[in-house]
């Protein structure tokens, strides 16, 4: 009888452990579009090189889903761009997007820079847990963010890696034109101490300038899964 | 009496879920290893004592690349060793036998390198007649492992589904050598079937690329 008991316990504990590993399908698409504020033809300048082959909608890079705002009209703003925020000027600007999910342990964002520089400090990325926990994250050019479009001036490579662990990050390709365009998709994998929290938001924080670097954002996607 | 063996049976039928979903599995090539990282050719020995041997993790990907400290045994199958450093085409066939198998890792990049098409190709052979054929090109899905004045560039991507490839970083030194991962999500085909083996086929000449490979992962998740 007790040699039963143990048995029924074991196989209940094994059951949730198969349950939870099988209800995974965890990804959220966090919706930007209300800090949104250019289109892809848009300011700066005219709107970015072979603006009308840039994406909208839902896609799904390496993998995961993404929301990138916008409409086929092109009338609804697609990203939020630093240097519009900043009115082409220099200065810090930032901003918040609010997330609100539970027990996220992997963040990936769809974000280039305008220019680029190999330069530290001009960038980073802020996640925030309800319960207190906090990670920021510097992003430097030509290892975790480069310039959207493919040039010998600024910044063009990346890491081209997923992160090691947690508390790390990476940096791989999600888009391309063809045409020397190009998304790349930042893969944080929150430190651990987020594990039993809810990620309330992602704070950008960017001290670049025109000409300089100036980084925008296209899409957020969470997961509850590792990368 | 027929409660408790029917809680053992239940009990052994879920460890066994369990145990499958714990997915990755290495795969040992070093029987077909021919040279190590400071072999005697005297064309791979940038800062060869640097490279990378036994279990590692890249990607969250665990590989068994083959060697030991000492470096006296061989640590890849390099397809310029097998050609005898001249040219000619070289395979090399790895036995893998895992059942199920979704996605195929592998470490590979190029002595030289160059974009035309024909010089790699990759089979996978299931049990059932499934098979897939993928032709890696230089500056795209591999890429010279020195930093220099070869194929410096690669997709840079996972696979967007089945029957698709990408390639990522696993390893650099800091001294402009680098290790790269191929990631193939078989056709839905092999979902049934066991992985039986793959082969490689290089078709390339020394001063234009000839591939090497550094360990294989199998997995029965996607990517």
């Amino acid at each position: 009888m007790k040699r039963h008991n143990i048995s029924v316990l074991m196989l209940m504990i094994c059951l949730s452990t198969v349950l939870t590993h099988a209800a995974k399908v965890t990804t959220t698409s966090i919706d930007i579009s209300s800090f949104a504020d250019t289109t892809w033809c848009g300011a700066p300048a005219g709107g970015f090189i072979n603006c009308s082959t840039f994406p909208f909608g839902e896609q799904t890079y390496d993998g995961i889903p993404f929301l990138i705002p916008g409409n086929a009209q092109g009338t609804a703003s697609n990203i939020w761009a630093a240097d519009v925020e900043a009115g082409g000027n220099s200065g810090t600007v930032s901003v918040t997007v609010p997330i609100n999910v539970a027990k996220v342990k992997t963040v990936y964002t769809l974000m280039n820079t305008m220019w680029g520089t190999g330069a530290s400090g001009l960038l980073s990325v802020t996640f925030t847990g309800s319960g207190g926990a906090n990670w920021t994250v510097d992003l430097t050019g030509n290892v975790n963010v480069r310039d959207y479009n493919q040039n010998g001036s600024t910044t063009n490579s990346i890491l081209c890696q997923l992160p090691g662990g947690v508390g790390k990050t990476a940096t791989i390709n999600a888009w391309v034109n063809g045409e020397g365009q190009r998304l790349d998709e930042q893969v944080y994998e929150l430190p651990a101490a987020f594990k039993n929290q809810t990620l309330v938001s992602m704070t950008i924080t960017d001290s670049g300038n025109a000409g300089e670097q100036r980084s925008f954002l296209a899409a957020l996607t969470v997961s509850t899964a590792a990368p | 009496m027929k409660n408790r063996k029917l809680s053992t049976l239940l009990l052994m039928l879920c460890l066994g879920t369990g145990l499958a979903n714990a997915a990755n599995k290495t795969i040992n090539i070093s029987s077909v290893a021919n040279n190590s990282w400071c072999g005697d050719l005297g064309i791979y020995n940038l800062n060869c004592s640097t490279f990378p041997y036994g279990t590692k993790h890249y990607n969250g990907i665990p590989f068994v690349i083959a060697g030991d400290k000492k470096g006296t045994e061989n640590n890849a199958w390099f397809s310029d060793f097998a050609a005898g450093g001249g040219s000619g085409v070289v395979s090399v066939t790895i036995p893998v036998n895992v059942a199920k198998v979704k996605t195929v890792y592998t470490l590979m990049n190029t002595i030289w390198g160059s974009t035309e098409s024909g010089l790699l190709s990759i089979t996978f052979t299931g049990s059932e007649g499934a098979t897939w054929t993928f032709d890696p090109i230089g500056g795209t899905n591999v890429r010279d492992y020195n930093n220099g004045n070869y194929t410096d560039t690669c997709i840079c991507q996972l696979p967007g589904g089945v029957g698709q490839s990408g390639t990522i970083n696993a390893w650099v030194n800091g001294l402009g050598q680098r290790l790269d991962e191929q990631i193939y999500e078989l056709p839905a085909a092999f979902a049934t079937q066991t992985l039986v083996s793959i082969t490689i086929t290089d078709s390339g000449n020394e001063g234009v690329q000839r591939s090497f490979l550094a360990a294989v992962t199998v997995s029965t998740t996607g990517p």
